[in-house]
């Protein structure tokens, strides 16, 4: 039995393999002598270096090949760089101008601009020569401006950034304005409008609805969509007034990630300033420039309207919408990061949500909310901030009628928040905040755009672990006492819908103020 | 031209003031510190009510208010250093809660002047005794909500508390969560300065926007109180403080 056995696995033992090695795969004329005469591969062990290999050259370690370099041209420009491994590279102009900074401007001035960006200029006839000119560098571009910043940014080959940066400045500060571009976007913006309106996503009109509400009547409450009314009134000379008050190279910021620092700095020396000290909208002119301060007022914005439910074949629910804001905290603020981690740990959601790991289904919003009452058909935290304010609000969506139940749930889960959270909780929240920064900051653009808008903003930015460290030590004591914070101030509330059940401004802030978030109860003899 | 002239708008009040005032500069002493110092003097006290009467001759008051109320805009010394007095309204109250004021409130019918009115609402809230103020001048009223309701009015009365430790005022919880005494150096400190633009109307500019100050004290001081506080700054130390003028800015980093 032994025997066979020995047989059937004496492959195995490796007699005839080893004793190949031995006599020498590594065959050479030094080496037919003895079998113990092995190559010096062989007989070297792996700690000592070979003699005969070249001398290694190591990688250098430490934080110092990924820090971002930051540096100020001349002329005020900003030119900033993260360096990354690959062929292609992002870079971009960060501008600060948006619709906060529209006080002496029609509404949608800044959105008008982003249409009307990569459009056409003084070296490229249209936008369509501009495709093209981007796409032989091998990339694609956009454009977009939200209330506090408009980026140009563009995602190419790293060899061929000089071309780009010659094109940016064309584009950016030489900008020709012509009248059928002008028509174009317009026409763009009415019909963005009318998909605005007849959409039941509730998402972008509450957006504006509680910014309005919480920033009453300036810099992030301006809208930042434009009114039909208002758009009539933009034309070429509102278009360069704005952009001579705003497009100046002091308030710029070239990002790159993936591209060699002082590479991108002499290309900035050579085309954008030189662009910028005559750009195409003439520096003699009005200059009207705003540099308000964001100011949190609270109050109530309250808009009626009833939703086209016949848009799909299914039936859709009819749903009103509510949100409930409270005064948070600007970013640069010290409270900020316990912030980010109270709107994770609050999450939420739409009720139909798919679920999956890491969707926050274990949020507070889905466990004490949309689990418990069938009737709420959305409830989502957001934690708007930006450089002077910000401000946490709840968004609810449920069928009219039960609208101020909705509010009811809303003030009740604020007050909560009072009585701390429990250990298991808070980790959670934080590995989900850990894990979504870490994750999101392995895309290209998404790293850009955060070097990008945090230099902008601070002038510094926070490497990635800096913040992670920050999300680790947020504390249950944090939690409770932004808690605190929250609710000592006015409220903002927010509507959209059928708005007959919902509770005026002053019963959500007694509600509010009170030890459980209650509204103040109201007799009513025929419920509607 | 598209851009309405806003210099027309009534309420730009820093422009309009400022001419009257920079005249003074010779009175006073020129150094910063001896004009810190010198705030609460009596010379000052004359020269305040001089300022302040100057610019009531220019404010025309609705005839017909339906509501007045006055705030009495306290200076004091508090560890040696002319300060404001302001108070901090607790988070259960109806309107403004959680905000920045001056003590104050509505007049009520045992009043006889705004004064009486300050000087009342001062004693219930912070427990500061009336006899103890010294009144220096009433202000002429700017209404509560900006251009919305001009019937409603709001007299800012300045007045000197004297020597004022915030630990031995009697607070009243209901009306007041806490009393801070910013130094007046920190007030006229650009830096701790910015401004506001607000729209009327939110989709188009008008030539109703108008701008108000607010200033970066732990809850900002801003809205009413804050012009308030402009207001009286430019009476009481005109060559150190700017007027209001639109679109100065800084980022506390």
């Amino acid at each position: 039995m032994s025997k066979s056995i020995k047989t059937v696995f004496s492959h195995l033992k490796g007699n005839r393999f080893s004793q190949k090695v031995k006599r020498g795969i590594f065959t050479s004329s030094k080496l037919n002598q003895d079998s113990t005469d092995l190559p010096e591969e062989l007989t070297t062990p792996l700690s000592q270096a070979l003699k005969s290999a070249p001398a290694p050259i190591y990688a250098p370690t430490g934080s110092e090949t990924f820090q971002t370099i930051t540096t100020k041209l001349s002329d005020g420009l900003t030119v900033t760089s993260q360096p990354k491994f690959g062929t292609f590279c992002t870079v971009g102009i960060l501008v600060n101008a948006g619709s906060r900074h529209e006080v002496d401007y029609p509404s949608g001035t800044s959105h008008f601009l982003e249409r009307l960006g990569f459009s056409a200029s003084s070296l490229y006839k249209t936008r369509d020569d501009i495709m093209q000119a981007v796409e032989s560098l091998g990339g694609i571009c956009d454009c977009q401006s939200s209330r506090d910043t408009t980026i140009y940014a563009a995602s190419i080959d790293r060899n061929k950034l000089e071309k780009l940066i010659e094109l940016f400045a064309d584009v950016v500060f030489q900008p020709t304005l012509p009248d059928t571009e002008i028509q174009l976007a317009h026409n763009s913006i009415l019909y963005e409008l009318e998909m605005l309106n007849k959409k039941p996503d509730p998402d972008p009109m509450m957006t504006e609805l509680i910014h309005e509400a919480a920033f009453r009547g300036n810099t992030v409450g301006l809208p930042r969509f434009p009114p039909e009314e208002t758009l009539a009134d933009i034309n070429v000379d509102v278009l360069k007034t704005f952009l001579r008050s705003y497009y100046q190279p002091q308030r710029m910021v070239v990002a790159g990630v993936g591209v060699d620092h002082d590479e991108l700095s002499k290309m900035c020396e050579k085309y954008i300033s030189a662009s910028a000290k005559s750009p195409s909208w003439s520096l003699d002119g009005p200059v009207l420039q705003d540099n308000s301060v964001a100011q949190y007022t609270g109050g109530e914005v309250r808009v009626e309207k009833s939703f086209d439910l016949s848009l799909s074949v299914v039936p859709m629910p009819e749903l009103a919408h509510v949100s409930v804001g409270l005064e948070g905290v600007n970013f640069t603020h010290a409270d900020f990061v316990p912030y980010a981690v109270l709107n994770m740990l609050m999450g939420g959601g739409g009720s139909f949500s798919a679920g999956g790991p890491g969707k926050g289904m274990f949020s507070r919003l889905y466990l004490n909310v949309l689990n418990r009452h069938h009737w709420m058909y959305a409830a989502t935290a957001y934690h708007h901030s930006y450089e002077d304010g910000g401000f946490f609000c709840i968004q609810g969506s449920s069928h009219p009628s039960q609208l101020r139940d909705c509010v009811h749930v809303i003030t009740q889960e604020f007050v909560r928040l009072t009585q701390g959270t429990n250990e298991v909780e808070l980790k959670r929240a934080k590995k989900q905040l850990q894990s979504m920064l870490m994750m999101n900051l392995e895309a290209r653009p998404i790293i850009f755009e955060d070097v990008g808008r945090q230099i902008l903003a601070t002038g510094v930015r926070k490497s990635p672990l800096e913040l992670c460290d920050m999300i680790e030590r947020v504390s249950n004591e944090d939690i409770i006492r932004i808690a605190g914070n929250l609710l000592s101030g006015k409220a903002a509330l927010a509507g959209l819908g059928d708005l007959r059940n919902m509770p005026s401004l002053d019963d959500v802030q007694s509600a509010l103020a009170s030890t459980d978030g209650k509204l103040p109860r109201k007799f009513r003899l025929f419920r509607s | 031209m598209y851009f309405y002239v806003r210099q027309s708008c009534v309420w730009q009040l820093g422009n309009r003031c400022g001419q009257f005032f920079f005249q003074a500069r010779h009175i006073s002493s020129s150094s910063y510190n001896d004009a810190i110092r010198n705030v609460l003097s009596d010379e000052n006290k004359e020269r305040t009510i001089q300022n302040v009467t100057k610019y009531n001759e220019n404010i025309n008051v609705a005839k017909k208010l339906s509501q007045t109320a006055a705030v009495l805009v306290a200076l004091c010394y508090t560890n040696n250093v002319p300060c404001m007095l302001l108070t901090v309204r607790p988070s259960h109250m109806k309107k403004h809660a959680g905000e920045v004021s001056f003590p104050g409130g509505g007049m009520d019918y045992g009043d006889t002047s705004v004064i009486d009115t300050a000087l009342r609402e001062t004693e219930e809230e912070i427990g500061f005794p009336k006899s103890k103020v010294d009144v220096w001048a009433t202000i002429k009223p700017l209404p509560d909500r900006f251009l919305q309701k001009a019937t409603k009015a709001v007299y800012p009365v300045i007045g000197n508390l004297g020597h004022v430790d915030p630990s031995d005022l009697k607070v009243n919880p209901n009306e007041v969560e806490k009393v801070m005494c910013i130094p007046i150096e920190f007030l006229l400190d650009p830096y701790n300065f910015g401004t506001t633009r607000f729209r009327v109307k939110n989709n188009k500019p008008s030539p109703f926007s108008y701008t108000m100050p607010i200033y970066f004290t732990k809850p900002h001081i801003w809205g009413l109180t804050g012009t308030f506080v402009n207001l009286s700054l430019m009476f009481l130390i005109p060559e150190w403080h700017k007027p209001l003028t639109k679109g100065r800015f800084h980022v506390k980093k």
